[in-house]
């Protein structure tokens, strides 16, 4: 899957990405997570929540995923502020631990760092779950 | 001494002080006067006209020599918001929080999303105690005038400021920093004309304008920062290249995960 692909398009995201566009800021703005996460390549991961800590500056979905040889490493999936992911309706609740999901990505800059942000997260059931800071709906200065 | 505000229909509001006859004689108050009504939650729309440099091209700055030598010095992981220290104007206004306005009799209280940040403005003409010489702080101290439909609100006396003007990237902003914002509104549109001047970070002063929107839903507060949260994004910055503004931001590719594109 890529960031083009065409994924199973749920009434949810719909309304999400209504609710981004009623706050819409440029992407042009600040992306205060290029520091950090390169903006300019996307990867992809698939693996089972382990947790969802829905906690500001920034909530931080972890997730095992299999490594080439099996073995299980846990990556970290940087989300928008409470606030903002409150307007989309991305809630402490949304994703359940043991749940299985796909993510697409901005990849940290660190090498031996394994984390993405701006993601796109896609459930089982097909519905996508997309960071503003992805979509471009809001512009992310500060932290 | 009671302060009352009293609401009125429209756009304005009505300030009534109601002095008592003995006690404040001699003391001078700030006339009743019709001020524009700023009072209500504000959602961020963005800079005008269109935003796309909103609020400032970072790498457009005209620094002072102080200015460009700390910046350069700057690396991300030493910014204090990672230690949840909180934003100030003018970087506070550009951010894409919600924000609301409290008007009372003698000052203006602006109170925001981001960072639990609560703001009081005080009014001319009420003799509010200025700020002495040890009193700076981390806000400054803010002081506003109603000039016809606008807010005038000014802002010194800061602190330090290492991200002062710009957390990404480590603009800094020094003790000098005066920050000015005239508030108007123009039906459910709010408008902020901000100038920023720090002569002893910028070679000229910085101006941008940026609009918000009225709004009904309550602010989402608190906003709760915590501190090991707070810091756990430095990990995925490239301990080889940990980048300023002026950095290329390549690096070498991250490990693991399927790039995309590559299938």
């Amino acid at each position: 899957m890529d960031r083009n692909t065409t994924t199973p398009a749920t009434t949810l995201a719909a309304v999400l990405a209504l609710a981004g566009a009623l706050f819409a800021v440029p992407a042009g703005a600040h992306h205060s997570q290029a520091p950090y996460f390169d903006q300019e390549r996307d990867v992809r991961i698939e693996g089972v929540v382990q947790r969802f800590d829905f906690r500001n500056p920034h909530p931080v979905l972890y997730v095992e995923v299999p490594d080439e040889h099996g073995n299980p490493q846990v990556w970290s999936l940087q989300f928008a502020s409470i606030a903002i992911l409150a307007r989309v309706g991305i809630k402490a609740d949304t994703f359940a631990p043991g749940e299985r999901i796909v993510a697409v990505g901005h990849p940290a800059r660190n090498p031996n760092a394994l984390g993405m942000a701006s993601v796109a997260v896609t459930k089982e059931d097909g519905t996508e779950l997309v960071d503003p800071l992805r979509s471009g709906s809001f512009a992310q200065k500060g932290r | 001494m009671t302060v009352i505000v009293r609401r009125a229909c429209g756009s304005l509001v009505a300030a009534v002080l109601t002095a008592g006859a003995a006690g404040d004689a001699g003391v001078a108050h700030a006339q009743p006067a019709p001020v524009p009504d700023l009072t209500g939650r504000w959602a961020p729309v963005t800079c005008v006209p269109d935003g796309e440099t909103c609020p400032f091209v970072i790498a457009d700055l005209k620094l002072t020599r102080a200015g460009r030598k700390m910046a350069d010095a700057f690396e991300e992981p030493l910014g204090p918001k990672f230690d949840c220290v909180q934003a100030t104007v003018p970087s506070l206004l550009a951010d894409p929080y919600r924000f609301a306005v409290h008007q009372l009799a003698d000052r203006v209280i602006f109170e925001y999303e981001k960072d639990d940040v609560v703001r009081t403005i005080w009014l001319d003409g009420w003799g509010h105690p200025e700020p002495g010489p040890y009193d700076a702080s981390w806000q400054g101290h803010s002081r506003g005038r109603y000039e016809g439909d606008t807010l005038v609100v000014v802002t010194d006396r800061f602190l330090y400021d290492p991200t002062g003007l710009e957390d990404l990237g480590g603009i800094p902003s020094s003790t000098l920093k005066r920050v000015t914002e005239r508030y108007s509104r123009d039906g459910d549109r709010l408008r902020a004309e901000v100038l920023t001047e720090d002569p002893l970070i910028l070679e000229e002063p910085i101006e941008f304008t940026f609009e918000w929107v009225r709004g009904e839903d309550p602010l989402f507060l608190p906003y709760g920062c915590e501190l090991d949260q707070a810091r756990q994004p430095v990990q995925f910055a490239d301990p080889e290249n940990v980048p300023n503004f002026r950095s290329s931001g390549q690096s070498e590719p991250s490990r693991g995960g399927v790039p995309v594109g590559a299938q």
